[in-house]
């Protein structure tokens, strides 16, 4: 006895390395994807108001993109104004009451994110108390962006298509057929789309958009474009698709509340259970 | 002595705060994240107890994953970093050893002796660190490049801090 504590004494250093590499490692491996998401959460909700307040600073470096992504949005709303007012209503025009908007988009502000992990996030600064909850989509400008997996008070998390965890449901826009989109973890600037077998003709240039499978993101929006197409002899093509949201000038996202939600998914449980 | 002890302390938030409030958000090419918060271990004294220098390697990680939303990710490779610095130390030290109230600073071995040692420390730290985030040797030759690289960005700006930060 005495000797295995001279022995524990003499090596302590090793021994408390290994100790403490062993807390580390549970850390680490303990979270399984969801869990993490929720210490995400936690830890974010008191950290990101310390970041916030530092995040001004931060839209300096993007504001030039940004005044040209707004002039942009604006000159399109507008047209779709003058769209619109040019239309005329016919008077005795019964109008639809019963039906609401389906999706309804909340502006929101990014005040961290990060690009170079593996396991990236995002968080901005709208949280419960403006009416966001986990499972909503996030687009910006161009495109799609995430979908938020955690919410605080006046903060939430988002996990963005250029994590090593997040599938999203996608198609082409010209033929519809569906695949996976998924990050292989490099630059983020890629993602692979997948499962589209290789009688489908595709090429370089051709849009893909989410499929509207999920109630998270509505049909239609822009994922990316086809930067190169690749056969290897498999029953699959291996695309590589070039995304629309630049995620390192990323600084406003909207984010969508989809009013049908709980019906939908009322009705999936109910065929699920059967 | 009082003041070596303030100095780390404050060194430890600063450090802190400059990674996850500043470098974090700056992307170089969206494949380098310089991981300038191990200065910290860097320029720890010498006569920095073994198992405080590994305690405090611990925390140092664990409040920078806290930020991150990595739980024990940052923590793991910030004391295995810990571990390899006396070792490096011994290696490194001159032939009568390091003499009582000096640091591990430019001003006291030279430039050449403190970029090696920061190097050996960083490549240390960014090994383990990039593996652990990755977890797989499938895209190796992808992650040896990024530890490389990663490597010695960050020793170049630990280095670079040392003649803007100066101080005796």
């Amino acid at each position: 006895m005495k000797n295995l504590l001279l022995f524990l004494l003499k090596n302590y250093f090793i021994f408390l390395f290994l100790f403490l590499e062993g807390i580390s490692f549970l850390l680490f491996f303990q979270y399984n994807d969801f869990q993490k998401s929720a210490f995400v959460g936690a830890t974010r909700s008191a950290t990101s108001f310390l970041q916030d307040n530092f995040s001004g600073f931060r839209s300096y470096f993007h504001l030039r993109i940004e005044n040209d992504m707004l002039s942009y949005e604006n000159a399109r709303l507008r047209n779709e104004l003058t769209r619109l007012g040019s239309t005329e209503l016919k008077p005795g025009l019964v109008v639809d009451t019963v039906s609401r908007i389906a999706y309804e988009y909340i502006p929101s502000r990014v005040i961290t994110s990060s690009v170079n992990r593996q396991y990236n996030y995002l968080t901005v600064n709208k949280g419960r108390k403006q009416g966001i909850y986990p499972d909503m989509a996030a687009i910006s400008e161009s495109g799609a962006v995430g979908i938020v997996i955690a919410v605080s008070d006046n903060y939430s998390t988002l996990i963005p298509i250029v994590n090593r965890n997040f599938r999203l449901s996608a198609r082409l826009k010209k033929n519809k057929f569906f695949g996976i989109i998924e990050w292989e973890g490099r630059s983020p600037e890629f993602v692979s789309f997948k499962e589209i077998p290789v009688h489908i003709e595709i090429e370089p240039g051709d849009s893909v958009v989410t499929s509207g499978f999920s109630a998270v993101f509505p049909e239609g929006i822009m994922v990316g474009t086809v930067e190169s197409v690749n056969n290897t002899g498999g029953n699959f093509h291996e695309i590589k698709v070039k995304l629309s949201t630049d995620y390192r000038t990323l600084y406003h996202v909207n984010l969508i509340r989809f009013s049908f939600k709980t019906e939908l998914e009322e009705l999936e449980n109910r065929t699920k259970n059967d | 002595m009082i003041r070596i002890y303030i100095r780390n302390i404050l060194r430890f938030f600063a450090v802190i705060l400059i990674q996850v409030l500043l470098l974090d958000n700056i992307q170089l090419g969206g494949y380098l994240n310089p991981y300038f918060y191990v200065i910290f271990i860097v320029l720890l004294p010498f006569e920095t107890p073994k198992w405080f220098l590994l305690c405090l390697a611990f925390l140092l990680g664990l409040s920078v994953d806290l930020f991150n939303g990595t739980p024990g990710m940052h923590a793991a490779a910030t004391v295995f970093m810990a571990l390899v610095r006396p070792f490096v130390l011994n290696n490194f030290s001159p032939r009568d050893g390091y003499e009582a109230g000096t640091f591990p600073r430019i001003h006291y071995y030279g430039i050449e002796w403190f970029a090696k040692y920061t190097l050996i420390l960083v490549l240390a730290h960014h090994f383990f660190l990039f593996f652990l985030e990755i977890f797989s040797f499938s895209d190796l030759f992808f992650t040896l490049g990024k530890i490389i690289l990663s490597t010695i960005l960050t020793s170049l700006i630990i280095v670079l801090s040392q003649f803007f930060i100066y101080r005796k």
